[in-house]
């Protein structure tokens, strides 16, 4: 069947390549040998995770790669999380996917072995494997059925052998010692555990496991055995080389706290409620996956965990997924290929109309970022954006241009220096540096993987070695035919929480009429400048069936001043966030108090991040019927209703949206 | 008595490049602590003590008013030889043996260049290095105008590195000593060969800006608004950057670690240091190109002097026309110092390395075995 040297003839198959979807990000990595797009030196064995939009089902591309009776494809290798046998699972349309190196840099031109027959499109997820997927022989899904609500936590430094998650279950017919009932850690080369069968990478232990023959010694029983005290919660994490726990708090620390841990920190008093009792589906992030977001392979690792945390709960149990990450870029209305893989999750997994799977995603704290530019072009007529670039960045600089399908524009990029690049569409155009190295990309193919409507990807080198110029890069877009709104965001090149040295410094939009916002929820003028505090959410937060918050103070219920604003280009998909829930205690006492990383520890935190699993923990207590969406809604409608005397009236719907949570 | 806390006078050349001289070494307040303990503490020109001395001696002198001379008299150290400088306190030793290097070091102009070059006992003259500035400001995108935009540029940087720029407006001596592990006691003689490499360093590079001329950046735009005192004289070469690396050069040398990872990153530490200069808005990335070639050079001759290296590179060359858009980054890159030092090169005149240099290089050396 396939050709395991993947040298399968190009073209043929699917679409002719200049009317395929193309990721403009893969396109920079093919021009600039991956050296910004993935963490490792990269040569042509190793494997690059994509993140891809099948054409018929996730379960019809695994079956492509992995014939029955046939050798498997040698150049790809699909986790077998899409290949379960769950009903749900049969009809989901995406996955994700390691790809060797020379096959992904042909397939952002052609076609190998008719990749593109089962493939819509498909993106750069930028995780460079040295292991790659072992599918092995082992093969482990959960059949059983409890009527549960499970909680699921998707993060860096999740302490699992914290208290809150080793006590004893006092619901439930199921008696364990664990509240975690499984545990995968998607980080490589680290040695403990078990493949997890599933995502065939990372390292899993699953209470599932007991009795299975080759799996019984991982079970999560086992991982905590002998823990006693917090000193012992130390030498575990060292002893099993646990990322993100070194420090005393840790971002998944609090947002597991905050979903489902068994201390109120507003009423210092234990939590009696259900969340403090459901059992718990954690799954850790790679360091380098938060380490440095310009590598944009959380999507694929948020895909997989998704997969995995429903393929250990029963076809009619219910799972409240936290999601406190994400980034900046992307077509903010529900088309990118995550939004779209999380709606068809949840859309599938659905029992009639009652949705099984929510996933709640902090809104982000980008409102003041300056990474958002919004404004509007009659024909003939010329904006110009500037951005500051800084100095000793380690991370390139990306700047996507998202216009309407039917527009036609000119595109060119001055430089620091004056050395000015224009792209038409469908072009790609690079500059060296004087070294010849590719300072800047601009990437504008026909159909971008990345969404609806028209994607100008310009990417800038990182500036630390003078690979490209750090300064003041201006970007004209001249509009030539149609009318419309044309909106860029910088992408997120920052670490994200829990890493110890920071890795990029953020680019930003530049504006003399720019002006500070003070207090205000508004631009002190609206209009006056292109940099636009609106459509600032999180690229995860503009799909049509998850649940998006933003951040409040506890106190006056004021959205905090740099939570990200609604509304989704476009307006698809409604309006966002969904509700809004403490991320400070006051304007004056920025922060929580949220769960430190050991037992009993307490530890300080702010944002949307924070928000977020506070409604997780909203819907595992109230959620029965229904979808999320709505269940956030009518909790938030219910609480506005009776707010507290403290809080002001309620904030514009695009920060707060159907209203706020205690 | 109280030695050198009384050279506390000298923190008047903190206008040496923002060195801020002896006060900025710790380890010559050993005095306080020193053995003769009697004394510790004693301010200079102490008049409690020198009245309990008049009447100490008064009670113990000699009875007969005649001063009694020991016997054997003390032997008379041989003349000029290097190792009478073990004998004097560190100030001494300093100033007698720049007076020597810069004996042989002289300053010539041509033109829009400023040469310095080595000449000894009446030979001919031999180039140490040749620097000259960019055309005058007045031409479409002229060189000053980049650069000021690479400053401007690089204060996005200032919230990060504030205080990296405040502790290094003294020697670095905490960053090598850092790196290096030196502590004062066990490395007395090194830290003694670096203030004499940061001694020439600064001279040489003060003459060269006194020729040059060149006006800060804030000069050029009132948007630059440096974060530290804009030191009084020429932007042009960099002093901190001259010093920075014609320490890292003198120590790469001394601790035997060319060519390794502390070779790599004593440069980098130099053009971190070099950088933050930039970042304060008090120079130009090209004054930083130009400060890492002269205190490479600087380094590399005084290594001659001392007998530790056969030669420096004499042909280097900064030319100023050159530095359109031209920016100063970290990296680890050497320019191949001290490793062409020791390999073929053009031939140069011969040179006698000048004894007590070469005395204080044995002595640190011995530090390093």
């Amino acid at each position: 069947m396939g050709d395991d040297t993947g040298a399968g003839a190009d073209g043929g198959g699917g679409s002719p390549p200049n009317e395929r979807a193309t990721d403009p990000y893969l396109l920079w990595a093919c021009d600039t040998g991956f050296r910004h797009s993935v963490a490792d030196p990269i040569g042509d064995d190793l494997f690059v995770t994509i993140i891809i939009e099948c054409e018929v089902s996730a379960n019809d591309f695994y079956e492509w790669a992995n014939p029955k009776g046939g050798q498997a494809l040698r150049w790809v290798r699909v986790p077998k999380l899409y290949n379960v046998t769950a009903a749900w699972a049969k009809r989901t349309r995406f996955c994700t996917a390691q790809v060797r190196r020379t096959e992904v840099e042909r397939l952002a031109k052609g076609d190998v072995d008719g990749f593109w027959m089962n493939v819509a499109r498909f993106e750069l997820a930028a995780d460079v494997s040295t292991t790659s997927i072992n599918p092995g022989d082992t093969f482990f899904e959960f059949m059983g059925s409890q009527n549960r609500t499970y909680a699921g936590v998707i993060d860096v430094g999740i302490p699992f052998a914290r208290g809150d998650y080793r006590s004893q279950l006092s619901t439930g017919s199921v008696a364990t010692m664990n509240r975690m009932v499984a545990l995968w850690d998607q980080s490589q080369l680290k040695s403990g555990g078990v493949t997890s069968p599933l995502g065939g990478y990372g390292r899993e232990w699953n209470e599932r496991f007991k009795g299975q023959p080759t799996l019984q010694n991982f079970t999560m029983s086992k991982l905590l055995t002998g823990i006693g005290d917090v000193t012992d919660e130390a030498r575990l994490y060292r002893a099993k080389q646990w990322d993100g726990v070194e420090t005393a708090a840790s971002h998944g620390a609090a947002v597991l706290g905050e979903m489902v841990g068994t201390h109120d920190y507003v009423t210092q008093t234990s939590h009696t409620d259900k969340a403090s009792v459901t059992p718990v589906l954690a799954v850790q992030l790679p360091r380098r996956t938060v380490g440095n977001s310009a590598r944009a392979s959380l999507a694929a690792h948020v895909l997989d965990g998704l997969r995995w945390m429903l393929s250990n709960i029963g076809k009619t149990e219910r799972l409240i997924v936290a999601v406190s990450l994400g980034t900046h870029a992307g077509p903010h209305d529900g088309s990118s290929i995550i939004e779209a893989a999380i709606d068809d999750l949840i859309e599938q997994t659905a029992v009639n109309s009652d949705e099984r799977l929510a996933v709640v995603i902090a809104g982000g704290n980008s409102r003041e970022s300056r990474t958002h530019a919004k404004f509007s072009l009659a024909p003939n007529k010329t904006r110009r954006l500037d951005v500051r670039v800084l100095p000793d960045d380690v991370t390139p600089s990306y700047i996507e241009l998202w216009a309407p399908a039917d527009v036609v524009f000119e595109l060119a990029v001055t430089e620091p220096s004056g050395r000015r690049s224009a792209c038409g569409a469908g072009q790609a155009v690079t500059s060296p540096n004087t070294g010849n190295e590719i300072a800047i990309g601009i990437y504008r193919p026909q159909i971008s993987a990345s969404g609806l409507g028209q994607m100008a990807l310009i990417a800038i080198a990182p500036t630390v070695s003078g690979s490209a110029q750090h300064g003041l890069y201006s970007i004209t877009i001249q509009m030539k035919t149609g009318n419309g709104d044309i909106h860029a965001w910088i992408e997120r090149v920052n670490s994200m929480y829990d890493v110890n040295r920071p890795r990029g410094r953020q680019s930003y939009f530049v504006d003399a009429f720019y002006l500070d916002a003070g207090l205000h929820y508004a631009d002190p003028v609206p209009g006056a400048s292109y940099i636009e505090r609106d459509t600032t959410l999180n690229s995860y937060a503009t799909g049509k069936r998850t649940v998006v918050v933003s951040a409040i103070d506890e106190l006056q219920g004021k959205p905090a001043r740099d939570t990200s604003s609604g509304l989704a280009r476009g307006g698809i998909h409604g309006t966002r966030p969904d509700v809004a829930a403490p991320g400070d205690e006051s304007v004056w006492a920025t922060g929580l108090q949220v769960s430190g990383v050991h037992s009993g520890a307490v530890a300080r935190l702010r944002g949307s991040s924070i928000a977020a699993p506070r409604v997780a923990r909203r819907l595992i207590n109230k959620w029965k019927s229904g979808t999320a969406r709505a269940e956030a809604a009518r909790i938030a409608a219910q609480i506005e209703a009776h707010k507290p005397p403290s809080w002001v009236a309620r904030p514009p719907g695009k920060l707060v949206g159907s209203g706020r949570v205690k | 008595m109280s030695g050198n806390s009384g050279w506390s006078g000298w923190s008047g050349w903190s206008g040496w490049s923002g060195w801020s001289g002896w006060s900025g070494w710790s380890g010559w307040s050993g005095w306080s602590g020193g053995s003769l303990g009697g004394l510790s503490g004693a301010a200079p020109g102490n008049p409690m003590l020198a009245d309990a001395l008049i009447r100490s001696r008064a009670a113990i002198g000699s009875a007969d008013g005649l001063p009694s001379l020991r016997n054997p008299p003390p032997a008379l150290p041989v003349f000029d030889a290097p190792e009478n400088c073990a004998r004097w306190e560190p100030n001494v030793r300093f100033y007698s043996m720049l007076f020597d290097i810069l004996g042989k070091l002289e300053f010539a102009g041509v033109g829009n260049a400023a040469t310095v070059q080595f000449r000894e006992g009446g030979g001919a003259a031999v180039r140490l290095i040749s620097m000259s500035r960019p055309q005058p400001p007045g031409a479409a995108r002229n060189i000053y105008e980049s650069q000021c935009n690479l400053v401007q540029s690089w204060a996005a940087l200032r919230s990060d590195r504030m205080t990296e720029i405040m502790a290094e407006m003294a020697p670095q001596v905490a960053y090598w000593s850092a790196m290096l592990n030196l502590q004062p006691q066990r490395h007395k003689w090194t830290m003694e060969l670096m203030n004499l490499a940061l001694g020439v360093a600064a001279i040489t590079s003060f003459r060269i800006k006194q020729a040059l001329a060149v006006p800060r950046p804030s000069a050029f735009s009132s948007d630059i608004q440096p974060i530290i005192a804009v030191p009084e004289h020429g932007s042009l070469p960099s002093g901190h950057a001259t010093e920075a690396y014609a320490a890292a050069n003198v120590l790469v040398a001394l601790a035997g670690v060319l060519d390794t990872d502390l070779h790599k990153r004593l440069y980098t530490q130099a053009s971190r240091i070099a950088i933050n200069r930039t970042i304060a808005g008090v120079h130009f990335p090209m004054d930083s190109i130009a400060g890492k070639m002269l205190g490479t050079t600087v380094a590399e001759f005084l290594l001659t002097q001392a007998g530790a290296i056969p030669k420096w590179k004499n042909d280097r060359v900064f030319d100023g026309q050159t530095m359109l858009d031209k920016d100063f980054i970290q990296s680890n890159d050497h320019e191949g110092s001290l490793v062409l030092a020791l390999s073929s090169l053009p031939p140069q005149p011969p040179h006698t390395p000048i004894p007590p240099v070469k005395w204080l290089w044995a002595e640190a050396k011995k530090e390093w075995a």
